[in-house]
């Protein structure tokens, strides 16, 4: 039944309604052609003995299926072109009514037997997924008229015996339709509704889903793309620093052996320049542990942060005041990992291009909503380049947090990157 | 005197390279960049007639040593170009070696063994290295086909210039390089070619078809 509903050319219940009458009218009319089809050899059975009735009753076969046909094929096309679907109704209904009564007196039937066949109107009303009052006004009309016809065509009928009965039964039969057709059309209203809201339903929760894998992949894009970026600027650090600076070490002890008459002056220059060296690997050495190594918070991340500007000012020589809520001691790793790493790569970001005096390293809280700034007063980002693997790997790790990086470049220069999340 | 021009994007390392060459009495660096575009810029100009050697690094910036070699290749096919790099000889050697390169040495070797390259490269010979090895393995065996198809990029250049009558001389001037390193080139054509002297290897660039 949900299927149905969810049909997306059915969505009002009148749509739906429409469709289900066009359906029970052609399910009848297919009915009453295949059972005048499978008692056709019936005829020459029951009526043997009278050749005018045999051929009576194929002719009404014959109109029958003609007028249930008709009706078939003009509801098929009516559904097609959006026309209205009464004209296959009326043509069905009438047309089997008149023949069924024009049947009836052949075969001998007393009185005006045709008017007969209007009992089961009513009833057949059922099919009819329509409002109440429609079908109330419908029936009235039909049986009014089928009785004031019946009556008319010859008014003693009125004082025979059976006209009581047969004016009660068609009361009562009008009356059962009527009650039975109410109550058929409130269930299917009632489980038209409730399978809207039930899809209704199932779209909102299919939309969740959807919005939550998305974000899930999102965010496992997130991880993999910074670990990826991690990794490359750690082969970039070994290949490129790290190597050429051994490199350099090695081409100047090459160059040592070949002279073994060297000055004082050039053996001092040398060591001063190989000792150089020594230092460059070191502080590359230095740094890839820094990157390799996980982020410890048995200090928490306050003091991790303070540390963590402590050594970058010692590095670069560039002093950097730290402004870190003691409360942030109380982070978990799962937020304070990220964060260390945002903050890390934001002042390595200043030293290799900001070209700034001064920096700053603040994370502060309201309650637990947070907030993570690193400003500097260097030469702001646009002047910066792209920025490269550091921006892209700050705003994965953001993008892990929930949360989103926010550039600002102050009037009086320089760049302030902040994060705000709640913890 | 050799005359080099190095293409390496660390300072440190030209520095140090600087101090050798200075050590070697037949040395001469004529200079270095340490990005791909200023080589380009000057492959461009023509800068390369008066380098003897090119020592270039893989790993330049912005666009990769890759493209340097292809263009400076282009511009002068015989110009010996050696690879410098800090990535390995395995894989890539051969691949360079292909493309024209005159040698191709890892950074991990010996500074001795990159003044020989240097040395050997600039009589227009390959320093032996396992790669280089390889290599002239993988041009043996395509030996089934035509004599000519066994020359290297750098040989087949000579060799159509000269079978199309440009005299050594002009060669060696045109492609800015040294008149004896043609003559060690076409000695080397006519022992691929299986001919005597060099007229011989102009007959056989008639009978194949690649002079008119």
């Amino acid at each position: 039944m949900a299927r149905q509903f969810l049909r997306p050319d059915l969505p009002t219940f009148a749509d739906y309604a429409a469709a289900t009458t066009r359906r029970n009218v052609v399910v009848m009319l297919a009915l009453v052609a295949g059972g005048i089809i499978a008692w056709w050899p019936t005829d020459r059975w029951v009526f043997g003995h009278d050749a005018a009735l045999v051929a009576a009753f194929s002719q009404w076969r014959t109109a029958m299926l003609t007028v249930a046909l008709t009706a078939v094929l003009y509801l098929w096309f009516a559904a097609r072109r959006g026309w209205t679907p009464w004209p296959g109704y009326v043509t069905a209904i009438v047309g089997f009514s008149a023949l069924n009564g024009w049947v009836l007196a052949k075969a001998g039937a007393p009185d005006t037997p045709w008017i007969h066949s209007q009992y089961v109107l009513a009833p057949i009303s059922l099919m009819f997924i329509v409002r109440p009052l429609v079908r109330g006004i419908v029936i009235a009309l039909f049986v009014t008229a089928c009785l004031g016809a019946y009556f008319a065509f010859d008014s003693s009928y009125l004082h025979k015996t059976g006209a009581a009965f047969l004016l009660s039964f068609m009361t009562f039969a009008s009356l059962l339709s009527l009650a039975g057709g109410h109550l058929l059309y409130r269930l299917l209203e009632r489980d038209f509704s409730r399978g809207q809201a039930l899809a209704a339903n199932n779209r909102h929760l299919e939309r969740l889903v959807g919005e939550q894998t998305e974000s899930l992949f999102r965010l496992a894009a997130g991880v993999q793309e910074t670990r990826e970026n991690d990794r490359s600027q750690i082969a970039k650090d070994i290949h490129d620093d790290q190597g050429q600076y051994l490199t350099a070490l090695r081409i100047h002890l090459d160059w040592l052996k070949n002279q073994p008459s060297a000055t004082p002056e050039r053996l001092a220059s040398f060591v001063q320049t190989t000792s150089h060296l020594l230092e460059q690997l070191n502080a590359t050495q230095r740094k890839i542990i820094e990157r390799l190594e996980p982020y410890d918070n048995r200090l928490g991340l306050a003091t991790a942060l303070e540390i963590l500007a402590e050594n970058w000012s010692q590095d670069t020589g560039i002093p950097c005041q730290t402004q870190i809520s003691a409360a942030a001691n109380r982070l978990p790793p799962p937020l304070a990992a990220p964060l260390y790493r945002i903050a890390g790569e934001a002042l390595t970001n200043i030293a290799k291009h900001a070209a700034a005096s001064r920096a700053e390293l603040s994370l502060n809280n309201n309650g637990n909503l947070w907030r993570l700034a690193i400003s500097d007063n260097g030469r702001g980002l646009s002047q910066q380049g792209s920025g490269g693997y550091g921006l892209l790997n700050m705003q994965a790790r953001a993008q892990a947090l929930g949360s989103a990086l926010q550039f600002k470049t102050p009037a009086d220069g320089g760049c302030c990157i902040s994060l705000e999340f709640s913890a | 005197m050799i005359k080099i021009f190095l293409a390496d994007d660390h300072p440190v390392v030209v520095q140090g390279l600087s101090l050798i060459f200075e050590a070697q009495p037949d040395f001469k660096l004529l200079g270095a960049a340490t990005t791909s575009d200023e080589v380009v810029k000057l492959i461009n100009k023509g800068a390369p007639q008066a380098w003897d050697v090119l020592v270039l690094d893989l790993d330049l910036p912005p666009d990769g040593g890759w493209l340097v070699l292809e263009q400076f290749l282009e511009r002068f096919p015989v110009k010996p170009v050696l690879i410098y790099t800090r990535k390995p000889e395995k894989n890539l050697a051969v691949r360079a070696l292909k493309m024209g390169a005159a040698g191709y040495l890892s950074k991990e070797r010996s500074t001795d063994e990159l003044l020989a390259a240097i040395r050997v490269a600039h009589d227009g010979d390959y320093f032996e290295t396992p790669a280089v090895a390889e290599f002239l393995r993988q041009q043996k065996n395509a030996q089934q086909g035509e004599p000519h198809e066994r020359l290297t990029a750098r040989e087949f250049a000579i060799f159509s210039r000269f079978s199309n009558g440009q005299a050594p001389g002009k060669i060696a001037e045109a492609l800015g390089v040294q008149p004896g390193t043609i003559s060690t080139y076409l000695q080397r054509i006519r022992g691929k070619l299986g001919v005597e002297n060099n007229s011989e290897i102009t007959e056989y660039a008639y009978r194949v078809g690649l002079r008119d």
